[in-house]
């Protein structure tokens, strides 16, 4: 029993560690796609150096950036001043776009989708833009 | 029992007294703990999974996800309450099935079934909120303070 006990602890405490290690490896689009994606796979690199974030998906749009990060689980209690640093950055390094900053899941899997269909080119310009407006509705909560 | 009752007994009364607690069974409240912190753990469990349910098939995100999920919930609470299945749980987890918003769905459901009996207006209308009205009652007196403390420390403290 008091061995079972002694187990429970020991994957209570290391499995935590083991979902917030796997950093997962951005897609970078590139530039030769329907709309010019550098921006966007940029702010991606900057956005993964920060310690709290496992994973980020950016895409760019005429003068927006919409980025979504996965923030690490405890990191999840300083939601705000993440987006507000990240929010930050990007900002310092493209001044002339609008970048919005989400933590939110389904912006997340919104943004995941969308890179996908990009990165294949199986979308058009008129097609993305109706998705643009739908997500940017996710993000405003 | 308290130590004026105490005093009126007999001492033979006093013996049976202290060797009856002694024979008591115990109550188990670290097993109690336990089943009430994993039932309502699990209950909880599956308003995550509900939740992220919508966010992943329908137009919701993580912000407006939680209504329908609430909503969701609470449905599944009080068909198991028709059904006889809450009683149960509620037996086995105690504070564990009253804590979450299932809970609350189940006060008010077995209230207004228990009370079908004595008509739908004064029975069923009238005795439906007999245990969650206090719940209301507390809940808005509660956050009527609040607010209120939180609106003048902002309004003069500049908080």
């Amino acid at each position: 029993m008091k061995k079972l006990f002694f187990l429970c602890f020991i994957f209570l405490l290391t499995g935590c560690n083991f979902a917030a290690k796997s950093d997962d490896q951005p897609l970078y689009m590139g530039s030769n796609k329907v709309i010019d994606q550098t921006k966007a796979d940029e702010a991606k690199q900057i956005i993964l150096s920060m310690e709290e974030v496992i994973a980020v998906k950016a895409v760019e749009f005429e003068e927006d950036i919409f980025v979504a990060a996965q923030v690490k689980q405890f990191d999840r209690f300083f939601l705000d001043q993440i987006r507000k640093k990240a929010h930050e950055k990007i900002k310092k390094r493209y001044p002339e776009t609008q970048v919005h900053v989400s933590t939110d899941k389904k912006v997340f899997l919104e943004l995941e989708k969308l890179e996908e269909e990009i990165y294949h080119n199986k979308i058009k310009k008129a097609e993305i833009k109706k998705k643009w407006k739908k997500i940017e509705d996710f993000m405003k909560g | 029992m308290s130590d004026q009752k105490k005093k009126k007994l007999t001492p033979v009364q006093q013996e049976y007294h202290s060797l009856a607690k002694k024979r008591e069974i115990q109550r188990p409240v670290i097993k109690n703990c336990v089943k009430a912190f994993f039932v309502g753990g699990f209950i909880c469990f599956i308003g995550q999974f509900v939740q992220t349910f919508y966010i992943h098939f329908f137009d919701f995100n993580e912000r407006t996800a939680g209504n329908p999920t609430v909503a969701t919930m609470i449905f599944i609470a009080i068909l198991l309450t028709g059904f006889g299945v809450y009683d149960r749980i509620g037996q086995f987890a105690g504070a564990g099935s009253a804590v979450p918003v299932t809970g609350f769905a189940n006060s008010i459901a077995s209230a207004a079934i228990e009370h079908r009996s004595e008509g739908y207006v004064l029975g069923v209308g009238g005795n439906m909120f007999k245990l969650a009205g206090s719940v209301i009652v507390f809940g808005t007196v509660a956050a009527f303070v609040v607010a209120i403390i939180k609106t003048i420390l902002g309004q003069w403290g500049g908080l």
